[in-house]
């Protein structure tokens, strides 16, 4: 594979598609983008990893400069999260550059079709794991000084929710797991940790998908370094998935209510079962060509 | 109230720190890109950081200072919230906000 104008096209259409996804549906980034490097492109997974890593803090900026002043995000739940799930990251990275890259593929394969379970099991968009609040009306949150707790705003109820986190350990060592897959596989780790902060730790799901929103950046960078240190990021191939996925992320927050995400789900379900069992069989060396 | 007038103006700054972290990335990458097809450059090979500074073309120079301007927004934003605690005299999560510019510096070290 060589850079050229009809690569640099498909490579920004793969962005947008992305961005655009995870927006609507909150599961982009890297459950799309690795597979497609992968099967569509040819580049070697741990590549595709990297590349994903890079686009991953990308959207996670993006997104965090639209929530930061809405009050959403726990920084404080977020930070104390992130030292475990920044030292999962690490450990996933390492882990990625030193196992066989057909064990990769099949560890893929299995994430992908975990994701398509949950995304099956999501009744609409607020249960899904990414930016669930609209930050043009839900917001004035606040976080208690010295503690895991906080408040905001729901507009949709009209209420003031308050909060504590609860069961902080078991939060860590969930984060930890995210942090382990997001830097072996390339994926923001958000469809774990919303819901152990959410379901675990019993943080309200629109600042769970707030603060995983601002931790996923930050995870993506503790692997990031690895990989760059070995020379798996291309640059030619990370720059037009960057333009995509921002562009696609920007479009997709403007186009929400014009697309039916629960439609968008059931394809991208569909769609996802045969990529996992392609990845699968990769791995397993019986390439199906699907 | 003092506190959340500092947490209101953290939030207003972090979100201005991220922008141009953004932009800037968006900017450069974007810059590579063009000069990647104005010179005709057709690699598609991973490069080092180190290897960026001393080996690589122009474009992709510039491709991996917007990737590091990128990697450098998160850690702008974890540094400018110990800032802000340091403000309000949260020590605890100052503590907190350290071990994970330790646990990134490891990350660092570690690549």
């Amino acid at each position: 594979m060589t850079f050229d104008l009809p690569t640099l096209v498909e490579l920004i259409a793969l962005g947008l598609f992305a961005g655009w996804l995870g927006a609507l549906v909150g599961i982009g980034g890297g459950v799309v983008v690795v597979p497609s490097l992968v099967l569509l492109f040819g580049v070697d997974i741990r590549v595709a990893v990297a590349s994903s890593l890079v686009a991953v803090i990308a959207t996670s900026a993006a997104a965090v400069s639209v929530y930061a002043n809405s009050g959403l995000t726990n920084f404080r739940l977020g930070m104390s999260l992130e030292i475990a799930t920044a030292l999962g990251a690490i450990g996933g990275s390492l882990i990625a550059v030193w196992i066989p890259t057909a064990a990769l593929s099949v560890i893929f394969g299995v994430l992908l079709m975990v994701t398509t379970a949950l995304l099956l099991r999501a009744k609409d968009r607020r249960q899904t794991t990414e930016p669930l609040a609209d930050p043009a009306s839900d917001g004035g949150g606040w976080e208690v000084s010295g503690r895991l707790a906080g408040g905001f705003h729901d507009a949709r109820t009209g209420s003031v929710v308050t909060y504590q986190a609860v069961r902080a350990p078991l939060g860590a060592a969930i984060s930890m797991g995210a942090g382990v897959a997001s830097g072996m596989l390339g994926v923001g780790g958000g469809f774990i940790k919303v819901p152990a902060m959410n379901l675990g730790m019993r943080v309200p799901i629109k600042v769970a998908a707030a603060t995983s929103n601002f931790m996923i950046g930050v995870t993506a960078v503790s692997s990031v370094f690895v990989y760059l240190a070995r020379g798996l990021v291309e640059p030619l191939l990370v720059a037009p998935l960057v333009v995509g996925i921002v562009a696609g992320a920007l479009f997709g927050t403007r186009t929400s209510k014009m697309v039916s995400a629960t439609m968008l789900r059931r394809v991208l379900a569909v769609l996802l079962v045969f990529v996992s069992i392609e990845m699968l069989a990769r791995g397993l060396g019986v390439g199906l060509g699907i | 109230m003092a506190s959340e007038r500092i947490q209101a103006r953290a939030g207003t700054a972090m979100t201005w720190v991220i922008r141009s972290g953004l932009v800037t990335a968006t900017v450069l990458i974007a810059s590579g890109l063009i000069a990647a097809l104005a010179t005709g450059d057709t690699s598609l090979e991973g490069v080092t950081i180190r290897a960026a500074f001393t080996d690589a073309p122009f474009d992709e120079r510039l491709i991996v200072m917007g990737i590091l301007a990128l990697v450098a927004t998160p850690v702008m934003e974890v540094l400018g919230l110990i800032v802000v605690w340091v403000l309000q005299k949260d020590w605890r999560f100052v503590v907190v906000g350290l071990a994970v510019v330790a646990v990134l510096s490891l990350a660092f070290s570690v690549g």
